[in-house]
């Protein structure tokens, strides 16, 4: 039975409230250590990377979210074994050795990144997020659009399944035939899913109207992000961290 | 037709939404599962066709193992209808949309022709075949999800919450349907909360709670059974209610229909 996957890949974006020093920094703290892993993850090496990695996990743990990394983990695997696969087939590098730690890289960016997005929203809750980009300075309406984009994510995950569920019932094969023909076999539960999300958003814009969106200009929150002394320290120590991978790697002093 | 042995699912591996539910399901049998919200009517109802596997258990649909089947092969036997047809209309005309799952099962075109013109004459779509689904008001968007699984004449009919957000007139409408299908030695199995309709169209009634079946018997004897129903979290129809108030002046409590309840009430009127 085809079983949407997708909606174990989408745990890494639901926030549940906890009491641990992750939840309790400054959101933009963790943009910060968004950022500088998003950036040094091209410049690590196998090994560093593996590093790197149990660093993350290490946060995972602190953050009591470890078991959330690990369900949307499993759903992203198909995809980590295709990049791999395409990376391998395709690579320029000469040795087999080299070709498997290169492709082993590039699935392990993916499992990095997406752990990385995970500390940031497994422990921030979307009201924090929205006030910690407003006090960086990009406009509330684009901020609302972000977290609800990543809000109903989720929600259009489940509406998925249901169409998928209503379209089998209905005979449709996804699995059989061609290409073209499996192609084809999406639109039944495209077309359902475009229109909801359509009626969706224009319900949710409606309910905002209602409540007085957009009525003041200038706009205050009641949980102002402060940054403390720990969102010092463990910025310090993400910096530390991925600075010393980074010159490990450059000076080439791994083997792969 | 269709069988529940000690039936167990679960979504996550953890918590089971059904828990050792075992039913058996006649062939010609009117059912209607009722419970509280999150009961697990949904998960039983997906069971029917395959969509949902048991974790534990079997369920059989007239004599196989769905285990062993497919979705598609289970659809020909037992036609669900969603609660939501949006979540099912897709194509550019009613005609289309109700053509798609015969042209699914492989139908030769002159037969699919006859069944969605006889069902959209049924259902009064027709004047809409060539419009699109989406073009239709809430009542006919609803009437056409019912007809576009009616059109293969599959020979179980399973229906999840099939009044909701449907004024009183799609109601009755949607009763006579059932009626016909009743006639036509149909098998029809309904998850609803909505207790008048049960009252109206359902012999047998299976009451759900928290996964399990702790209830299953005629409609007469669940659903005046007000004690029960109230442990559950529902309310006996507002007819049933009525005759427990009037009990005192000598009105039987056990009323499901207005037409009991019109009868009863010109019997002690006269008395």
């Amino acid at each position: 039975m085809p079983r949407i996957k997708v909606l174990q890949l989408l745990e890494a974006f639901s926030f549940k409230k906890e009491d641990t020093v992750l939840h309790k920094l400054d959101p933009r703290s963790k943009i910060a250590f968004e950022i500088i892993v998003m950036v040094a993850v091209f410049f690590l090496s196998l090994t560093t990377s593996i590093a790197l990695l149990f660093f993350i996990l290490l946060l995972h743990y602190k953050a009591k979210t470890l078991d959330k990394v690990k369900r949307s983990l499993y759903g992203s695997l198909p995809l980590l074994a295709l990049i791999f696969l395409l990376n391998f087939l395709f690579s320029a590098k000469a040795s087999l050795l080299e070709r498997a730690a290169y492709s082993a890289t590039m699935a392990l960016r993916l499992v990095i990144l997406l752990l990385a997005m995970g500390v940031l929203f497994l422990t921030t809750s979307p009201e924090e997020l929205s006030a910690a980009l407003v006090k960086m300075g990009i406009s509330y309406d684009i901020a609302l659009a972000l977290i609800l984009t990543i809000r109903f994510i989720p929600t259009l995950a489940r509406e998925a399944e249901t169409i998928v569920d209503a379209q089998l019932s209905r005979g449709l094969e996804l699995e059989k035939g061609s290409f073209l023909k499996r192609l084809r076999n999406m639109l039944p539960i495209l077309i359902p899913l475009i229109v909801l999300s359509i009626e969706k958003t224009d319900a949710v814009a409606a309910s905002m109207e209602s409540r007085c969106f957009g009525a003041v200009k200038k706009r205050t929150f009641y949980k102002e992000p402060t940054l403390k002394k720990a969102d010092i320290a463990f910025v310090g120590a993400v910096i530390l961290v991925v600075a010393a991978l980074c010159i490990i790697s450059a000076l080439g002093l791994t083997p792969l | 037709m269709i069988e529940f042995r000690n039936v167990y699912f679960s979504y996550n591996g953890k918590r089971y939404v059904l828990k050792n539910v075992s039913l058996e399901i006649k062939r010609g049998e009117a059912v209607a599962v009722i419970g509280e919200n999150g009961a697990g009517k949904t998960t039983l109802l997906k069971h029917l066709n395959g969509l949902l596997k048991p974790t534990k258990g079997a369920v059989l649909v007239g004599g196989k193992d769905t285990r062993k089947c497919s979705v598609a092969e289970l659809s020909r036997t037992v036609g669900l209808i969603f609660q939501n047809p949006n979540h099912q209309l897709f194509a550019e005309t009613v005609w289309d949309e109700v053509a798609f799952a015969l042209r699914n099962f492989n139908y030769p075109s002159d037969v699919i022709r006859k069944r969605v013109e006889y069902v959209l004459r049924l259902f009064d779509l027709y004047e809409y075949k060539d419009r699109s689904p989406y073009e239709l008001s809430g009542g006919e968007r609803k009437r056409l999800a019912i007809a576009s699984v009616l059109a293969y004449d599959p020979e179980v009919i399973a229906f999840d919450e099939p009044t909701i957000g449907q004024d009183y007139y799609q109601k009755q409408t949607l009763g006579q349907y059932i009626k016909l299908l009743k006639t036509q030695g149909k098998t029809i199995v309904t998850v609803t909360h909505d207790m008048e309709f049960v009252a109206e169209n359902f012999e047998k009634v299976v009451l759900l709670s928290r996964g399990e079946v702790v209830a299953c018997g005629s409609a007469r004897e669940v659903l005046t059974n007000k004690s029960l129903l109230e442990k559950h979290g529902l309310l006996a129809p507002q007819l049933t209610e009525l005759a427990y108030e009037l009990s005192d002046y000598g009105f039987p409590r056990d009323i499901l229909t207005l037409e009991e309840a019109y009868r009863a009430i010109k019997r002690v009127l006269e008395v």
